[in-house]
Order: C-alpha cells, then structure tokens, then sequence
C-alpha cells in the first residue's frame, strides 16, 4: 500500500514536471494543429472505456448479495450507485496525481483557467468513459449470459481478445499509414474534440466555437446516455437468465484418457488418480493452472510488439518457448500442492494417500502436460526460425531434462509460501490462486539452475565447456526438484491444517 | 471383531490460544454402534470430529479410532470414512470421476461399488455430469459414497442430512442404518434430533466442551419424564448448563 503510493507520488511527479513544461511551451508558442490533443482525447476515451467495460464484466457488474441489494433498492438505483462508486474509486485513485499534473499544467501556461477547464473537461471525460464503459461492459455480460458458445469459450475469448487489443495497440502505435486511415476520420468527430475542450482555457490556443460546442455534446448527452443504457442493461443482466454451460446444464462431459499410454502397474494407484483429476480439472477450468499459461501470455505479447515493430519471428522465440515450457511443467500443478486441493483438503488428509504417491501424481501431471509442451514449442518455434536441427535437437534436451526437476522446485515454493485463499471465478466457480511468492521462489530456483547454461551461451564458449554447462544446469534443476519433493513430502506427512480452513 | 472399542477417548482437550473447545473429554463408542453427536453452535463437536479424524492434534490426552491411536495418522486414515459439513466435491469433475479420485487415493479398485453406490443413492444418472450443476443434496450424498467407498470400519458424518429434501434425506438415514447393520460403527453428528432419535444407539450431549449427558435417546427421554423425547432432553441439559454458565458469570 504505502509502496503503491510511494511510487504513484513518483508518478505525480514526473507528470508534473512534464506537464508544467508543456503547458509553458503551448502557452508561448500555441498549437499549429489540434491533431495531438484530439488523439490523446481519443486515446483516453476508448482505453478508459475498455477499462471500465473489463471491470464491469469481471468485476463491479455482479453484485454482492443481489438478492437482498435488488429487492431493497430499483435496479435503476443500484446501476447508478455502482457507477458513482466507480467514478469514486477513480477520484480516489486518480484524483491526487491527476489533480497535481492539470495545476502543474497551470502553472506552466501561467493563466488558472488553462487548469480550471482542463479540469473541468477532465471530470467531464470520467464521468462519460465511466457511464459508457459500465454500458459496455454490462453488454457483454448480457451477450455472455445469453449465449452457449461465449460461455463455453469465455477464457479463450478473453485471451484472444486481450492479444487482438494488444496487437491493435502496438499496430496504432507504430503508426502504419491503415492505422493512419482509420485515425484520421475520426479526428474530425466531436469526441476527439474533447481535446479542443480541454485547451481551451489555454492562452495562445484557438479552437472554433462549433468544435468546443461539439466537445460540451459529447458529455452533456454521453453520460445521461451511457447512464440509461448501463440501467437498461443491468436490469436485463440482474434478472436475466442465464444459459448453463455444458459441465453444469446436465450434458454429459466427456472424460480423458491422458494416461492412457502410461503402463498402469508403473505408477501407485493414488498417483494415477491425482494426475488423471489434475488434469481433468485443468482442461475444464484453465484458470486453475494460470501460472502455467503466464509465461506463454507473456511470450506472445513480446513476440507480437517483436513482430509488428520488425516483421519478422523474434530470434529469441524458441529459446523462450523452451523456458516457458520448464515454467509451465513446473507452476501447471504442484505450486500449490496443499493449499490447491482446496475443499477437498479434509478428505486428502483423512483417506491415508501416501505423501509420496500424492505429490508423485502433481509431479507426472507437470510432466506429462508439461514435457510435450516444452518439446513441440521448442520444435515448431525452431523450424520456423530455421535453426538448424543439431540446435534444435540441443536445446530441447536441456529443456526437457530441467523440466523434469520443474514440478519438484515449484512444490517447495508452494509449501514455503502456500496460497490458501479462495477466489471467485467468473460464472460463480471458485478455486485456489498460488501465492505469487511461490511462484517468484520457484523462478529463482530455476535461474540459479539455469545459470550454467545460460553463461556458458551468452559469452559462446566452446562446445564442450557448453555441453559440460548444459548438464550442470540440468544436474542442478534435478538436485533442487529431488530436494524440493523431499522436502514437500516431510511437510505434508506432519501437516496440521489450520482450523480456519476446515 | 475386537473387543477394544472403535472409539475411545481419554482427557481429550483441545483449545484454541485461551479458548477451551473441548474439555477432558471421556468417550466410549463400541463397535457397530451410530452415535448420535449433540450439542449446541460451538459445543465443540466439529473440534472432537476434527481430532478423532487425525485433522487436529489434541492439546492434550488421548484418544484411539478402530483400534489405532489418533497421533498415527496412517494407521486411522485407511479406517475410517468422513464426511464434513461441506462434501469434499470437486466441481469440475463429474460425480463418478470424483469418486474415483477418492477411490483412487485410497487406492481401492471399486468401479463396481461406485456403480452400486451411485444407484442406491439416485445418482446414476447423474454421474456423468460435472458436479457444478448438481443440487445440494446430490453433492451431500455424493459425499457420504465417498466416505464409504472403501468400507471404513468407523465413518464420521457431520451434518449429513443437513439441506436434504425429506426423500434423500430417507436415503441417507437408511445408508446409515445398513452400514451400521454391516457392523461399521457411525459418529453421527447433528442439530437434526430427530435423525439422532431414530438411528442412534446411544446419544452424547456435548456442551462447553464436555459431555453433559450420554446414553441411549429412550433412557435419556425417560430421565426427564414418560414423554419426554430427545429434544426436552437437549433444551434440559444445555438450558441448565447455560444457567449454570449465567450463575457462576453473575
């Protein structure tokens, strides 16, 4: 908390300074162009409303005990008041560097009205971006409540819909002559000239009567507007029905036969269990093993602004997807290993599994998920970058061989720092977030393992100080992970769960 | 069948920081026997089913489950069954895959029993679906086929008929009086008397921790008069340690 506001003070500041110089320059030289106040005006609209409209569809558009908010109070009225406590929330959380910037702004033209409109205009922008992006994002809700396939596919949709945002991000930043075509018009419409609106108090800058009577439009009608299709919306999605997802609208849900290529008098019993529900429980709810998918999100977005920015597959791609595979083998299952059997922790404890063959079954998941992932990524990313082969065939070696001693690190960290609380998902289901500590011990472990190698490439030796580096690495990853299911299998032999958890 | 009792307590205390949830506790439950589990919200009997299932250590004495002391976690857990208040259900599995995780864990091959068990109970056409869409009852009961999947000698019920319609509620009563035919002894603790009155052989009434009464429902009735039934004898024995608690506070 006092971090955050420590460095949104630091924020304040740098916007402040860069605020003050601006507001002197426009003050004394003026604005040949309205272009860039337009474009900025735009850019705050549609990110602000995107925004608003995301945590109106994960958040702040289902109610807490909506059955007793909405027969105390209209759903008009509980529309406006969620509303009024986002535009709260946003003064809250805004207001002081917001406010510190526009009198900076101020003080830089040297007239307090440059700082009173833009101000004003500033309010006025909130409130729209907040009426509109609640209408959006209670739309859709709407659309997701209504249909079959968007509540099947909600995760994938979310996914694939935050990388097109992104990749539309990078695609308008690097100002490609499309992006140029599709900016330029709406330049001339009356939201973009909120950034006429805002300057207007500025001395040295001129804008015509009609354009700032444009700019007052868009927020006199945008928020009663935005308002009443909030209302109308929520009260559609408040009492709405719902469509059921299959899992959960009494169609029969398919099984898995992952394990089916495994001979079963290789593994205990108890271990074929817990990998067979591990990763059943993963393929119909993928939030479980977000942990796993992070380092693959984060990879696409780099290579994406990587693509856009040079036209070509990042050179980096295979070594990354080899390292995001070692991740996911490791956080898919056993970052958690107690806190993620969630209810079922009772009944864990209470049915005499054997820790060995109870952890033993996290660990297979890891692998058998995880392993083919490290392998195929590293495969495809290489030949698509046409590394040659011998590479190819090398780095995933190293890859997989540390990816086995993955799940064993992960669980250390897990045990260390378990994560036990439970967290809503959208759709009403719940589960268990590993703690972020966890996950920061696992990936230190892994560096340090991943160290020899890492050095030995980086400075190119040759290839015999190379492979010796490569076997360290993957030495040690096997030397943590033994070490870390040792340790996890003591802990959970005497573990003790909290009464509060029970 | 041994003669040592499948559960026996000596002194067992448990408390939390300065609180006492339970209280020296004395308890005898011979084999095959339902033992009705009594006591007002905070009584302590969550807290005695938590130590007896090896989830909790005991402050202090001991106590023993099928034979075995409660301090080997190993040697109670393949004897028993429990299920808590909540059923242990993932809701992304379907009802079968859950039990076969349980079975699983175990490490008992059951299918069979799995498929006779979710038929008795109604749950056979329901077994295929994710247990997300199932009602409350249908998770209860699901629960309870957990606990008994694998044939536990003493199996722990914390409110298991808590939530149920009349109908699955006759179902679960009647498991609990065939299992208990079967020689499988059942801790059954609940706030519905009447459950208690017609399956247990004997009641245990605890209050503040300790146990205030104990004995069969009929002869704890008759205590109190010719019709008195379980619950006069419940409001009789907790209203006047609670006088008791009021008199001592003043």
């Amino acid at each position: 908390m006092i971090a955050g506001i420590v460095v949104g003070l630091f924020y304040a500041l740098i916007g402040a300074v860069l605020a003050f110089f601006l507001g002197s320059l426009v003050a004394e030289e003026g604005l040949s162009t309205m272009t860039q106040p337009r474009m900025v005006a735009l850019a705050v609209l549609v990110i602000g409303t995107f925004i608003v409209a995301q945590r109106t569809v994960k958040r702040t558009g289902s109610l807490d005990a909506p059955g007793a908010v909405l027969t105390a109070a209209s759903p008009a009225a509980v529309a406006v008041g969620v509303m009024g406590a986002e535009f709260g929330r946003a003064l809250l959380f805004l207001g002081v560097p917001a406010g510190v910037t526009i009198l900076a702004y101020g003080l830089g033209t040297g007239d307090p009205l440059a700082a009173v409109v833009l101000a004003a205009v500033a309010l006025g922008v909130l409130a729209v971006v907040i009426a509109v992006g609640f209408a959006v994002g209670m739309a859709a809700r709407r659309v997701s409540m209504r249909s079959q396939f968007v509540t099947r596919h909600r995760g994938k949709l979310g996914v694939v819909g935050t990388f097109l945002a992104f990749g539309g991000y990078m695609f308008f930043l690097e100002g490609h002559a499309l992006s140029r075509a599709i900016v330029d018009p709406l330049l001339g419409l009356p939201p973009a000239w909120l950034g006429d609106l805002a300057l207007a108090g500025t001395p040295n800058v001129s804008a015509s009567s009609g354009q700032l009577l444009g700019a007052v439009g868009v927020v006199v009608l945008g928020v009663p507007i935005g308002a009443r299709a909030g209302v109308a919306l929520s009260r559609r999605v408040w009492f709405g029905e719902r469509v059921r997802p299959a899992e959960r609208s009494g169609v029969t849900v398919a099984g898995t036969d992952l394990l089916g290529w495994l001979p079963d008098a290789h593994l205990p019993m108890a271990t074929q269990a817990v990998v067979r529900k591990s990763i059943l429980r993963a393929r119909r709810s993928p939030f479980i093993v977000q942990y796993a998918l992070v380092p693959y999100f984060v990879l696409a977005m780099f290579g994406i602004q990587f693509a856009i920015q040079s036209g070509s597959i990042p050179s980096w791609l295979t070594h990354g997807m080899a390292v995001a595979g070692v991740v996911a083998t490791g956080t898919a299952f056993a970052l958690n290993p107690i806190g993620g059997e969630e209810g079922l922790l009772p009944l864990t404890l209470t049915c005499g599994v054997d820790s060995r063959s109870f952890l033993a079954g996290l660990t297979v998941a890891g692998w058998v998920v995880g392993i083919p992932a490290t392998v195929g990524g590293t495969i495809l990313s290489g030949f698509l970058l046409g590394i040659p082969p011998m590479t190819i065939g090398s780095i995933v070696l190293v890859a997989s061989g540390m990816a086995l001693g993955a799940p064993g690190l992960a669980m250390f960290g897990g045990v260390v720092f378990p994560s036990i609380e439970t967290q809503s998902l959208p759709g009403g289901s719940e589960t268990v977030e590993p703690s972020t500590y966890a996950f920061l011990l696992f990936a230190v472990g892994l560096g340090i393992a991943a160290l020899p190698v890492t050095v030995a490439w980086s400075i190119g030796t040759g290839p015999v100080v190379l492979v010796l580096a490569a076997v360290g690495s993957v030495g040690l990853a096997w030397l943590f992970g033994w070490a870390g299911f040792r340790y996890t299998v003591t802990q959970l032999d005497g573990y003790v769960p909290d009464p509060d958890l029970l | 069948m041994s003669d040592t009792p499948a559960i026996a307590t000596d002194s067992l205390r448990k408390e939390y920081g300065t609180a006492v949830a339970v209280r020296d506790l004395d308890l005898t439950v011979p084999h095959g026997e339902v033992f009705g589990f009594l006591g007002p919200n905070g009584a302590g009997k969550t807290s005695t089913i938590r130590m007896l299932t090896t989830l909790q250590e005991p402050t202090s004495g001991t106590a023993t489950v099928a034979g075995e002391s409660i301090q080997r976690r190993e040697r109670v857990t393949p004897r028993i069954g429990y299920l808590p208040e909540e059923p242990p259900v993932y809701p992304e599995l379907t009802g079968r895959e859950n039990l076969q995780y349980v079975a699983g864990l175990r490490g008992v091959a059951a299918d069979d029993r799995i498929e006779d068990l979710l038929n008795r109970f109604g749950l056979g056409d329901a077994a295929n679906r994710a247990v997300a869409g199932y009602s409350k009852g249908m998770k209860q009961k699901l629960g309870l086929i957990g606990a008994m999947v694998h044939e536990p000698e003493v199996l722990f019920l914390d409110e298991p008929t808590a939530g149920l319609d009349p109908r699955a509620a006759r179902t679960v009563k009647d498991t609990i009086a065939d299992v208990s035919e079967r020689g499988v002894t059942v801790f059954l603790s609940t706030h519905i008397l009447p459950v208690v009155e017609e399956l247990g052989d004997r009641v245990g009434v605890l209050q503040d921790g300790q146990l205030v009464a104990e004995g069969p429902p009929e002869d704890l009735g008759s205590r109190l008069g010719e019709d008195a039934d379980l619950e006069d004898v419940f409001l009789n024995v907790t209203r006047s340690r609670a006088s008791v608690g009021t008199a001592g506070e003043q």
